[in-house]
């Protein structure tokens, strides 16, 4: 796969241009749910993968074939979708900071009690759409289509242990706006 | 690093929408229409230059050889040669009567000329290369 990869890589650098049909073919469906559950609405969404695939085009020739096309591709997505996020919703949410220091791990622990409730559900997907889009990004990938920290680091271009730390900020992110939502529904 | 199923499947209630069909038609034709522009930037860009470029050196060799004519005027020109011949090779000390000097001055400036117009060049390369990134 790999190689005939690279050698459909090397055709679309000598010229073969049509060849990148076969490539966006392959990747279109993966990046657009990707590019979809960072920027949130389809219409952008679309948008936003078209560009993903231009970039990706234009950069072919820098590919060095350090990490697979496939890695190398949902970067140039994620920091497309981010930024384009960043730009449709500038402000971010704040939480506060002692609060996230505090949290005990023993507590956060309890989002796992809720996969039994739709209620707390429903609200905790509300709480992700709520996270900055670089958050949004490191979720899917690391819960939802279950990638590894490594996986994760190289595709948003952060070392190992800022992914881990990211990830355990977010959870307690999560655990306190749902809980703050449903003090307040109380 | 631990995984949440709460947070994997609250992911999951997003709907996820489906690519449309035509998806990389359209990814394809907006690629040709970039690629098309691109090139036209580009001829456009190198066109100017070389006009640029020719029209410089145009008038420097034309200022050149204007000046040398200043400085040689009255100077007896110098005698017709008989023909075309094997070339001699003699081997004497050069000499710079304001003549040949004047010479000297317009074939230097040429060299520099050229040597800017080189230095453009890469220039316009370097440019040309930033465009296709």
């Amino acid at each position: 796969m790999q190689t005939e990869e690279q050698e459909l890589i090397r055709r679309i650098l000598h010229g073969e241009t049509a060849l990148y049909a076969e490539l966006a073919n392959r990747y279109e469906r993966m990046i657009f749910a990707l590019v979809a559950r960072i920027v949130g609405r389809r219409e952008e969404a679309e948008e936003v993968t078209q560009d993903v695939f231009l970039k990706a085009f234009r950069q072919l020739g820098g590919f060095a074939g350090r990490s697979s096309f496939q890695t190398w591709l949902y970067r140039i997505a994620c920091n497309t979708a981010v930024s384009h996020a960043r730009r449709a919703q500038p402000r971010s949410l704040e939480i506060d900071e002692r609060r996230l220091a505090v949290l005990p791990d023993k507590e956060t622990d309890r989002l796992e009690e809720w996969t039994a409730h739709q209620e707390r559900l429903d609200a905790l997907t509300q709480a992700i759409g709520r996270l900055d889009p670089e958050e949004r990004a490191l979720v899917t990938l690391f819960y939802y289509e279950e990638r590894s920290v490594a996986e994760c680091a190289a595709i948003s271009a952060l070392t190992e242990s800022n992914v881990k730390v990211r990830l355990h900020r977010i959870r307690i992110k999560l655990y306190l706006l749902v809980t703050a939502q449903s003090d307040e529904t109380k | 690093m631990k995984r949440s199923e709460a947070i994997r499947r609250a992911v999951g209630q997003f709907p996820t929408p489906e690519p449309p069909a035509d998806l990389t038609a359209r990814i394809m034709a907006r690629l040709q229409r970039a690629e098309r522009q691109r090139r036209r930037i580009e001829a456009l860009f190198t066109g100017t230059c070389a006009a640029a470029c020719v029209a410089a050196f145009a008038a420097v060799a034309r200022w050149t050889f204007a000046q040398v004519g200043e400085e040689t005027a009255g100077t007896p020109p110098l005698p017709k040669e008989s023909g075309w011949g094997w070339p001699q090779f003699e081997i004497s000390l050069p000499t710079f009567p304001a003549e040949d000097a004047a010479q000297w001055k317009a074939w230097v400036l040429l060299a520099a000329m050229g040597f800017v117009l080189l230095a453009a060049d890469l220039l316009i390369r370097r440019r040309i290369a930033s465009l296709r990134k």
